[in-house]
């Protein structure tokens, strides 16, 4: 991984106003309503889509660019190309919720409505997960598309799945609707680490969807990186 | 002076233990998912209400 292409994504997407604005609309209200309701949950979840926004166009906004000619002509291995676009996406939405989550407590504390240690932590672990997941696929499908490809696949996917799946189950269509379950899950694999703290059983295919994601998301990325014929009279 | 930049060999090394860790991966999510299909497992925070008792007591292990 390189530290330096982790550093210039930070820094593309802080000077890109359309992002900011995005990471703002689920910075901030997320927060007043999590004072007004006196419950963490209101920001529960947010970091997954933070990791979208920040990665979105991770690889293909470089390919259309053109800036991936120059990164290559660099001595660095593509596979650590994608793994430190992956690793960028992820860290910084995940730091973005901890941030979000560490101003919810403080709001909350100062109303004397202070959130457990314990639910604190499984808040934490969640954002790191589901960063991490989000990251890994919004790479993968942004090593397949030039541009912002990437977030047209990811939302007309999400769409097909999400009326696709009551359609099937009200037709009585089971595999179909368990293939758009799956796939759904994939996509955004809903974890719950509530049983580290006695709430439920742990469920285990949760964390193995959201395993499997990633590790599959970055094998896609770096093999259609690997086979990516880079040149300048390309286009 | 910038250093001397080495040469490091192939750049585009296919990831061959990120593939089988991945494979791996999707088998244990297949057979994971097709046994807790088979065996679901409690659900956060269920408990179950004794009819008549109105008692709230959680499943047994």
């Amino acid at each position: 991984m390189s530290t330096a292409l982790v550093m210039a994504l930070w820094r593309q997407r802080l000077a890109s106003p359309m992002r900011m604005l995005l990471l703002f609309a689920a910075f901030v209200p997320p927060m007043g309503f999590a004072a007004l309701t006196g419950s963490i949950g209101a920001v529960k979840g947010l970091a997954y889509f933070f990791a979208l926004v920040i990665g979105a166009g991770a690889i293909g906004q470089d390919v259309s660019s053109g800036v991936l000619q120059l990164t290559f002509a660099r001595p660095l291995p593509r596979p650590a190309y994608v793994v430190s676009r992956w690793f960028a996406a992820g860290a910084g939405g995940a730091l973005l919720a901890f941030a979000q989550l560490l101003m919810v407590t403080l709001l909350l504390a100062a109303r004397g409505m202070m959130p457990g240690a314990t639910d604190l932590l499984l808040m934490a672990v969640t954002d790191v997960v589901l960063a991490f997941t989000a990251a890994a696929v919004i790479v993968a499908l942004s090593s397949l598309l030039g541009g912002l490809g990437d977030l047209a696949i990811f939302a007309l996917t999400s769409m097909a799945v999400g009326i696709g799946k009551p359609v099937a189950m009200m037709r009585g269509w089971t595999y179909v609707a368990a293939a758009l379950d799956e796939v759904g899950r994939t996509l955004q694999p809903a974890v719950d680490f509530g049983w580290i703290a006695g709430r439920g059983a742990p469920v285990w295919t949760d964390l193995a969807t959201a395993a499997s994601t990633i590790a599959l998301g970055l094998c896609v990325a770096i093999i259609v990186v690997n086979r990516k014929e880079l040149s300048y009279a390309a286009d | 002076m910038p250093p001397t930049e080495t040469r490091i060999g192939d750049s585009r090394r296919d990831p061959l233990v990120l593939i089988a860790v991945a494979v791996l991966l999707l088998l244990l999510r297949v057979g994971v998912t097709m046994w807790e299909h088979a065996h679901p497992p409690e659900a956060a925070g269920s408990s179950q209400v004794l009819p008549g008792a109105g008692v709230p007591v959680r499943p047994g292990p």
